[in-house]
């Protein structure tokens, strides 16, 4: 089931041209037990033990869906990796994996990170733009949890978590995006100026420090407290929606400037995945945007290319997912020689 | 005494600090005195005077007690501070802010809580009866269980 690509990959959703994925996360603790990092193992171990019991519980099922649950300690270091490629996890829950679990929905849609930060992380993926069914769907889980736990919440501080920094509504809303020419014409200073007047934050794809990958952005709320749920994800939406028109007007301006540079970039890129013997993740990520940009363009390649290949190609060109395609362990260099061979089959060039 | 260092060890040696004539004692435990003892040797005025003097102040700028200490967890008010860190849903008592939460509340259910963990003990009950053959009192406390499940489910199509 790890091995498989979630379904937010999928580019069904709205504006999936620009936006790849919507993303919620619920921070949740429960009140008779200690926050996670100053747990008991013991307890860890109950704690994982009773979701377990709880998500194949019939009233569970029915409010929120069948899930199976994986103890982190149980899979192996490629699974693992596999799942933070995925954004399902996080590098900290990578690092220190143990007594720690991951509720997994049939289409990785639905998560439930168990001893993470908080006792839950719940979260929801859909493609494109689509904040408000990710909502939805969280929420769900978290009413289905609630019958079974008693959540620490204070009347006037909200839900309570580790960091101070996620109480309230313990919600994050995140949109991953792809930004290139406003990357290209440095348009993103001024992005991110703005979101930070507003409260929110927008970060490369692996988080901080990972700017510029396939320009590839993530952007959410950096307050929780305060603000309704519903507003904050009405806040980013609309956040968003002024982003899209930017980048819109960038990729314009881009190509009408610089018609000729734009297409030979868009078609070297395009050659470098045909042609290159050897191809980094980072370098393979950002030939992918430049293909993703003249797709969106509509210039012509000499096979149909659609965005969900593109999108897969986001999750498989990291270390572990083009290890889990090939079913097998391989060395860095080993990985760069397979690349190519991973973006040609993919995206069906030359076969 | 909680050594004022830590805060989390019991104190158990008394250290006098002179500076300026002015004769001030610490009560700390065996590992924090064990990480002074180096710079106790030589300029310990110099060295220690700066932490000495947050050492005596029991309160931060806010007034607040820094040994204050959380009965669920054990946090200090001064790890706290450090750490910025929940360990428990009661060290929110150290947070100062004035945010008020708008938003989702939980049910918090614990009416139905209850009602789970009864249904349970009942039929640990009935289990134990049924090996010590004792129907009439089985059939009594399945009769309860039916009973319980029964209000439980009409309770989950209403809401
Ligand atoms: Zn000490
Ligand atoms: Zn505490």
């Amino acid at each position: 089931m790890i091995n498989k690509l979630p379904n937010w990959l999928n580019a069904k959703g709205h504006e999936s041209d620009i936006v790849i994925s919507s993303r919620v996360r619920l921070a949740r603790n429960i009140d008779n037990y200690i926050f996670p990092h100053r747990m008991s193992t013991e307890d860890k171990d109950k704690l994982i033990n009773s979701v377990n019991e709880t998500i194949v519980s019939s009233s569970f099922i029915k409010s929120a869906g069948e899930m199976k649950l994986s103890k982190m300690d149980e899979l192996s270091g490629l699974d693992r990796e596999f799942l933070l490629e995925k954004h399902l996890i996080s590098p900290n829950m990578l690092d220190q994996y143990h007594n720690r679990g991951i509720v997994l929905g049939l289409d990785e849609s639905i998560s439930i990170l168990i001893n993470e930060e908080d006792h839950f992380r719940i979260q929801s993926f859909f493609s494109g733009l689509n904040l408000q069914d990710a909502h939805i769907i969280a929420d769900k889980v978290d009413d289905a949890l609630e019958k079974f736990y008693s959540y620490a919440y204070h009347e006037k501080y909200g839900y309570l978590t580790s960091c101070p920094t996620n109480i309230g509504t313990g919600i994050r809303f995140s949109v991953m995006m792809h930004l290139p020419a406003l990357s290209m014409t440095g348009g993103l200073k001024e992005v991110q100026r703005s979101l930070k007047l507003d409260g929110f934050v927008i970060r490369g794809f692996f988080g901080e420090g990972s700017e510029g990958y396939g320009s590839l952005y993530q952007i959410s709320n950096q307050f929780t407290i305060g603000v309704k749920e519903e507003d904050i994800m009405i806040g980013l939406e609309k956040r968003i929606n002024d982003i899209i028109i930017k980048e819109k007007e960038s990729r314009e301006h881009l190509f009408k400037q610089k018609n000729y540079e734009m297409q030979d970039m868009i078609y070297r890129a395009y050659g470098n995945i045909k042609y290159s013997v050897l191809l980094t993740a980072k370098e393979g990520m950002n030939n992918v945007s430049l293909i993703r940009l003249g797709l969106e363009r509509g210039l012509p390649f000499e096979v149909a290319i659609d965005y969900q290949q593109l999108n897969n190609l986001i999750v498989l060109a990291q270390n572990a997912g083009l290890q889990s395609y090939f079913g097998k362990m391989m060395s860095t260099e080993e990985r760069n020689r397979m690349r190519p061979r991973l973006f040609k089959e993919i995206l069906k060039i030359g076969g | 005494m909680i050594c004022q260092v830590c805060g989390k060890n019991e104190a158990t040696i008394c250290m006098v600090k002179m500076s300026n004539n002015n004769k001030e004692t610490i009560y700390i435990c065996p590992v924090c005195a064990g990480q002074m003892d180096d710079k106790l040797i030589g300029s310990i005025n110099q060295l220690l005077s700066p932490m000495f003097d947050t050492f005596f102040s029991n309160s931060n700028k806010l007034g607040h007690d820094i040994n204050q200490i959380c009965p669920t967890c054990g946090q200090t008010r001064r790890e706290w501070e450090e750490s910025r860190t929940l360990n428990c849903k009661d060290c929110i008592q150290f947070l100062d802010s004035d945010e008020i939460h708008n938003g989702k509340i939980p049910k918090n259910n614990k009416e139905e809580l209850y009602v789970i963990n009864l249904i349970k003990e009942k039929e640990g009950h009935l289990k134990q009866l049924i090996a010590e053959e004792k129907y009439e009192e089985a059939a009594k406390i399945r009769d309860e269980i039916k009973d319980l499940k029964g209000d439980f489910q009409d309770d989950k199509q209403t809401s």
